[in-house]
């Protein structure tokens, strides 16, 4: 959800704007977007019901993760001149960069597991293996590499949406706001 | 009628784009991103 909040606030700032300033949406000419598709599908089997109930070893989801997470970084170096493709493509590494240091999935800290689920049951997570179904897997910040790059970070509690987010996260969603609150055609004006 | 004229924006290729776009990137950043919610925990 911590990530749809940039596509969100990208639209209503788009709608703003184009109201404001009398202007139309111009489409963006995405390149390879099959790949995009492809790693999401990956994803949604891999993370979904479907993992769930076939029960993939956690070795082959990390395997198949960071195969999409590739998907998606070739797709970002295509479309790196689109405006915020830049930061598209630097969030998305960011997160890469964090999970293949880290045995192929996102690193998360127990201390921030604690803060994100205080009250979770005992045994429903351990230390070295993967979190619930998350793509993350809970480390010691010690054996962390790059933990600077780890979900570490946690919404305040007034917005009761308990979440653990990247900086990587924080730099995609920022990138998406960006392409689509570029999306306003300057060139064009309605009625004058 | 009104049900029509909403279909026939739909339909026309610009916002099919404009949609092609916003969907691509939904995908793209649920993908990319990589956060860990409480409620994917417990199971």
């Amino acid at each position: 959800m911590i990530l749809i909040t940039g596509i969100i606030a990208g639209l209503l700032a788009l709608a703003v704007r184009i109201k404001i300033n009398k202007q139309t949406i111009r489409p963006v000419h995405l390149q390879a977007i099959w790949l995009v598709v492809l790693a999401f599908g990956v994803q949604v089997i891999i993370f979904g019901r479907l993992g769930r109930l076939v029960a993939l070893p956690d070795s082959l989801v990390a395997v198949l993760f960071v195969t999409s997470q590739l998907m998606l970084l070739v797709f970002a170096w295509l479309n790196r001149r689109l405006p915020g493709g830049w930061l598209l493509g630097t969030g998305l590494l960011l997160n890469f960069l964090a999970i293949i240091l880290n045995g192929g999935l996102m690193p998360i800290s127990p201390e921030t597991v604690h803060a994100l689920v205080p009250d979770a049951p005992d045994g429903s997570w351990r230390i070295g293996e993967r979190l619930g179904r998350t793509k993350d897997v809970v480390l010691p910040e010690e054996a962390t590499r790059l933990g600077i790059l780890s979900d570490r970070f946690l919404l305040p509690q007034w917005m009761s949406y308990p979440v653990a987010f990247s900086l990587g996260d924080v730099i995609l969603a920022l990138g998406a706001f960006w392409l689509i609150f570029s999306m306003a055609d300057a060139s064009q004006t309605r009625g004058g | 009628m009104k049900s029509l004229n909403s279909l026939s924006v739909l339909m026309d290729p610009r916002m099919v784009r404009i949609l092609i776009t916003i969907g691509t990137l939904v995908m793209f950043i649920l993908a990319g991103g990589a956060p860990g919610a409480a409620g994917d925990i417990s199971g």
